[in-house]
């Protein structure tokens, strides 16, 4: 469990890595923007060979990348799938037998689909999970919605717990092992049974983890405290982050990408979307 | 002169209300009861007491993460009370810095350096300026190399030495250690103790180190010694170490060469000074026996 790892950040410096934190997420929801608007099979295809660039560029090995998709491919099946039978075509339907009739444009419809959620998962995969740092990403998140700080929304508060959160994850992980040993030489059965039975053996678990994290809380929040922790107010940032000409220059290709997609939409070959 | 730290019949007890009466006073609840210390500048003081003696207790009313029952604190001549304005409470516990027991609880980011730019960050400190406090404090407790490390990879002595720099990165005045070397291995706190040592001797750094170990009282100037809420004694680590009855009574251990000779002493044998470190106490018996052959 020590070598747990924080997010699935995936450090090879390249320029997407090097990237400021905030200008990623505005990237990312741009790709999801852009994504969106796609409708021809000549944004769809543009789309495509775009993501596949971007994710040439973080120099990320094909497989760790596959391994993000891995996790869809059910989702990607069961889309698929619906979207192909409950299409209804203008022209012959292809066959149908009982009450599943597929039309072409169904098959269409169901590609598309299929390629909108991959690539939604490849795009924030790329500039937020494989390329940010979870504390950059912390940052850069209360860094962004600072201006919300004007509606007195806990702005601060909130990305701090999350970072404290993050923090966490693996020392309490550890606990968690740790009781589970210590229950185990007590005789406790983690493995067999029924389902029911499973979740009951995990009580002795869950209620130690918990009396432990509130102590935890306590003590860090003494801890923190003596380190003149006051809120937000009045504090700086060792590390204060600048856009410099790369970030600047990642929106607007960024930008000009979206448009570019926006654009094929009229490129009306083979088929386009409903 | 005025001393750093100054306490006058220092009083805290953790159930308030019951305590009202008067009786229960007698019957001892308070956990620190009518403490008077002071402590100088760049001293270091070690306050030893078994478990429930009331050491850490005292500790945490230092910088007030406890409030006192009755009695006062003066820090630098200047009373230490809950009517502080949020900007005094903020420069005291600038002032006292504070290390506790367990590294995993104390530690707040992800990466060591961004921990020990907390404490600076919430002072307000400039940019710039967090940073070089930052790598000089890294420096001192000898952890430059491990600056971009996750906190959770490091061993207990190298997390606490993190937790330290975090404390030092704001530039104290007085730095105490509640028992923090206690979950630590011996060579863990071996770590600890040295970069105590560094602290008082190079920087100038008040150090108070709260602790039940023996051995590592030693390595103060100043030993107090409280027990059941109270000052039971006081005096350089010499003086304590060979008044065997003091140390029994605080519920504690001598380290074996030191008991060694307050054991051969009881046995009649005189024994002239103290030894702390097994050398000494070995140059002690030697000096002994060879004065015996002479006679």
């Amino acid at each position: 469990m020590k070598n747990i790892s924080l997010g699935q950040y995936y450090p090879t410096g390249s320029v997407i890595h090097r990237l400021d934190g905030r200008v990623k997420i505005i990237l990312a929801v741009i790709h999801i923007i852009a994504t969106f608007l796609c409708e021809s099979l000549a944004s769809f295809a543009c789309l495509f060979v775009g993501t596949l660039v971007l994710v040439l560029m973080t120099r990320i090995p094909l497989g760790v990348v596959l391994r993000s998709v891995r996790a869809i491919v059910y989702i990607l099946i069961i889309t698929f799938i619906l979207n192909a039978f409950f299409t209804v075509g203008e022209g012959e339907p292809l066959f149908s037998v009982w009450i599943f009739t597929l039309y072409i444009e169904g098959i269409w419809n169901a590609a598309f689909m299929a390629l909108r959620i991959l690539s939604l998962i490849l795009g924030t995969s790329i500039f937020i999970s494989y390329t940010t740092t979870p504390i950059q990403l912390t940052d850069s998140i209360e860094s962004l919605l600072s201006p919300l700080k004007k509606l007195k929304l806990p702005v601060h508060d909130f990305a701090m717990m999350m970072s404290i959160a993050l923090r966490f994850i693996p020392t309490i992980s550890d606990e968690t092992d740790r009781i589970m040993t210590a229950q185990k030489a007590r005789g406790a059965d983690f493995t067999t049974g029924s389902l029911i039975k499973r979740a009951k053996a995990l009580i002795p678990v869950l209620v130690p983890l918990f009396v432990s994290a509130f102590r935890r809380a306590d003590e860090l929040a003494t801890a923190m405290e003596c380190r003149c922790y006051h809120g937000g107010e009045g504090r700086t940032k060792m590390t204060v982050p600048h856009l410099c000409a790369r970030d600047i220059a990642a929106v607007g290709l960024m930008l000009a990408f979206g448009a570019a997609l926006v654009l094929l939409n009229r490129v009306d070959f083979l088929y386009k979307m409903v | 002169m005025t001393h750093l730290i100054e306490t006058r019949e220092l009083c805290f007890s953790y159930d308030d209300e019951e305590n009202e009466s008067t009786e229960n006073k007698l019957e001892g609840k308070y956990a620190l009861c009518g403490v008077n210390i002071t402590i100088d500048k760049g001293e270091f003081v070690a306050v030893v007491g078994r478990n429930g003696s009331g050491k850490s207790t005292f500790a945490k009313l230092l910088n007030l993460v406890l409030e006192a029952s009755s009695g006062e604190v003066y820090i630098d001549g200047k009373k230490v009370s809950p009517e502080m304005t949020d900007e005094e409470l903020l420069d005291l516990r600038r002032r006292v810095g504070m290390v506790f027991q367990n590294p995993d609880n104390q530690l707040v980011a992800t990466i060591v350096e961004e921990d020990v730019a907390f404490g600076p960050e919430n002072l307000g400190i400039p940019s710039a300026e967090i940073r070089e406090r930052v790598d000089a404090a890294l420096e001192l407790v000898g952890m430059t190399e491990y600056a971009r490390h996750e906190p959770h990879r490091l061993s207990g002595g190298q997390k606490q030495r993190v937790a330290i720099a975090g404390i030092i990165a704001m530039m104290p005045e007085c730095m105490i250690f509640d028992e923090s070397t206690a979950m630590l291995d011996p060579s863990g706190r071996a770590e600890v103790v040295d970069v105590m040592e560094k602290l008082v001797r190079e920087k100038g750094i008040t150090v108070i180190n709260i602790t039940h170990l023996m051995s590592e009282a030693a390595r103060a100037d100043r030993i107090i010694v409280i027990n059941e809420g109270k000052v039971i004694g006081e005096g350089t680590p010499k003086e304590i170490f060979t008044n065997t009855e003091l140390v029994r009574r605080a519920g504690l251990e001598l380290p074996q060469c030191a008991a060694l000779l307050g054991e051969l002493r009881a046995r009649g044998v005189r024994i002239d000074g103290a030894g702390i470190t097994p050398d000494e106490c070995a140059d002690i018996i030697i000096k002994k026996l060879q004065n015996r052959e002479e006679e």
